[in-house]
């Protein structure tokens, strides 16, 4: 029996760096480009959950798959021994029949990865290849649905996003064996090595000064924009340029107008003011 | 009298009326190869070899499939009988949908074929038509290249469940049905229109359109199994002979549900393994396949494989 640490975030808000970070420090392993990269995969994996639940998903509806999410999990969890790790960006909520999606009986814990709305605004558009505008309309929009299994197939199973402060406010509370350790894009670019010990000590992890050393200079910004030009990047959708685009803090300031800066700031100024960003 | 229809080349008696299926033309047999009927289901099957949420495989290989909403299937050991429990009432397209999916692939490991998570077409070669079948996970776009082939004029053998079959004549697949079973972004793409069109299930735009002609109603020989994956990036496209352990271990992943189903035909039987490594081993070729995403690329790909096997199809 084991159980899952979830990297939740809202997407473009550093989940990947932390997916590139964790097993350079963990396993001592470089950061490879020309291999798909398997640490924390998806936790809405279409592939793992056909398996687990011997079942296609298919043929399901959103919502039968939504209330069969939480057996998947703890039937994983039921097979393994050591903690598993999955990347989420699913709003932490109920299924159709009410209860966690995420059971609380099988989190071990939740990173709760986060950076500014604002910034967030301008790398999801470059991302999806949509405009800034219809960006923040979703970040505002509560019935957000990331992926959807209306009229096609995706590979990853439906998932509700919601808006973005809803989204944080959930996962920051998000009940398991430990309280959700929050990690702030921000702090990650400020100071990588102090955020990596942190999250290492959080998952239980016991890391010399020389692998933390070697994780952060294995996935600076720059190192991984050199890998995406050599061998690009598996994860990138069709529509962006490139993943890895400029990692940078205060970059809206450039990109947003004033009404965009404020649709996001009154729709989640509450938000903002307590993860430090107004 | 219970009506007969042709399913994976076996004869089909059903209660469940199954539209999707062709009449058979005249029994062979007094007695059909598989009967589906309506009855009741155990609550819990004794001493399991597979345990998970929803399935259950008796260690005599007897499978249990209990669905949300109150739908629950039995398939006895030799797969010859499948029993519906449900409230649903008979015309539910929801019934037919699990049936002819997880249900279908238990009973083909029971039966002793090999059901692969794979499309596959018939192409005309000088030497006669052959299969070729791609296999790949779900929402990798399977349905949409069938589609593709289907649109140049190739006949179908199977959607996405295809059941491959080692004998002295080699690997043949056999038909499964003469359905394609599209969502709407694929349905828009060929021109299929959605009038008229049947749902798969009530509450999705997935719809089941049928075959007719387009339809390859007799067992062909397997010419090559296309591991088929889309990239994004133009630099991780990819084409190559897989062979030996590789072509095992991939052969393995494209069982169709192969963990669960592994179990069932385990269970009674002698090893699957010398099966899928006889099965591998006869099939000509094995290929890697990973195609950069568009559909302009993917009539390239579907030119290109056409020319590659033999000649233009008419029509």
């Amino acid at each position: 029996m084991s159980g899952f640490f979830w990297l939740a975030s809202y997407p473009k808000s550093g989940n990947t760096w932390l997916r590139l970070a964790l097993p350079a420090l963990g396993q001592g392993k470089k950061v490879d480009f020309s291999a798909v990269s398997d640490f924390a995969p998806i936790a809405a994996s279409r592939v793992v959950f056909d398996r687990v639940m011997a079942i296609e998903s298919s043929d399901l509806t959103p919502d039968e798959i939504a209330l069969l999410r939480p057996r998947c999990y703890e039937a994983l969890a039921e097979l393994e021994q050591k903690p598993l790790f999955r990347k989420v960006h699913d709003a932490w909520g109920l299924t159709p029949a009410g209860e966690p999606l995420f059971p609380a009986s099988v989190t071990l814990g939740t990173i709760c990865v986060v950076r500014d709305p604002r910034d967030v605004a301008v790398s999801f558009a470059h991302h999806l290849g949509h405009g800034i505008d219809r960006i923040i309309a979703q970040m505002n929009d509560r019935q957000f649905q990331l992926v959807s299994q209306q009229t096609r197939l995706a590979e990853q199973l439906p998932q509700h996003l919601g808006d973005w402060s809803g989204h944080v406010a959930g996962w920051l509370t998000a009940p398991g064996a430990r309280a959700p350790l929050l990690v702030r894009y921000e702090d990650m670019q400020a100071d990588a090595a102090r955020e990596l010990r942190r999250i290492a000590a959080y998952v239980g992890w016991s890391a010399t000064d020389e692998a933390i050393m070697r994780a952060v200079d294995a996935t600076r910004f720059d190192v991984l924009r050199a890998a995406e030009n050599e061998h690009g990047f598996r994860e990138r959708p069709g529509a962006a340029q490139r993943f890895f685009r400029q990692g940078r803090i205060g970059g809206w300031r450039d990109a947003l107008t004033a009404v965009q800066v404020e649709s996001i700031e009154s729709a989640h100024g509450g938000m903002m003011r307590r993860l430090g960003y107004l | 009298m219970t009506p007969r229809y042709e399913l994976c080349g076996w004869q089909v008696e059903s209660e469940l009326p199954l539209p999707e299926l062709p009449l058979v033309e005249e029994a062979l047999s007094p007695r059909p190869d598989l009967t589906i009927r309506f009855g009741e289901v155990p609550e819990s099957l004794p001493d399991l070899s597979f345990s998970g949420p929803l399935l259950q495989v008796g260690s005599d290989g007897t499978s249990r499939l209990a669905l949300p909403g109150g739908l629950t299937f039995l398939v006895d050991r030799a797969g010859q009988q499948i029993t519906i429990a449900t409230k649903l009432p008979a015309g539910s397209p929801a019934i037919r949908a699990f049936l002819l999916g997880n249900v279908l692939g238990l009973v083909c490991l029971r039966r002793g074929g090999l059901p692969l998570h794979a499309c596959c077409i018939a192409l005309p070669t000088p030497e006669g038509e052959v299969a070729v079948a791609f296999t790949a996970p779900s929402g990798s776009g399977k349905s949409t290249l069938a589609s593709a082939f289907v649109a140049h004029g190739c006949r179908l053998l199977a959607d996405d469940l295809a059941v491959v079959s080692a004998g002295a004549a080699g690997v043949q697949v056999l038909p499964t049905f003469p359905r394609l079973r599209l969502w709407r972004d694929t349905m828009d793409i060929f021109g299929h229109s959605v009038e008229g069109s049947e749902r798969v299930r009530d509450e999705m735009e997935k719809y089941s359109v049928p075959m007719g002609r387009a339809f390859a109603r007799k067992p062909l020989p397997l010419a090559a199994l296309y591991h088929y994956a889309r990239v994004e990036d133009d630099r991780h496209a990819e084409l190559r002979r897989a062979r030996g352990i590789d072509a095992t271990a991939r052969f393995l992943d494209a069982i169709y549900q192969r963990r669960a189903l592994l179990c069932a035909a385990a269970a009674d039987q002698a090893t699957p393994m010398a099966l899928i490594t006889r099965t591998v081993g006869a099939i000509p070729e094995h290929w890697v396949l990973a195609q950069p995403n568009g559909i302009a690329r993917l009539e390239q790909l579907v030119e290109r494989l056409i020319g590659k096997y033999g000649v233009a199809a008419e029509g």
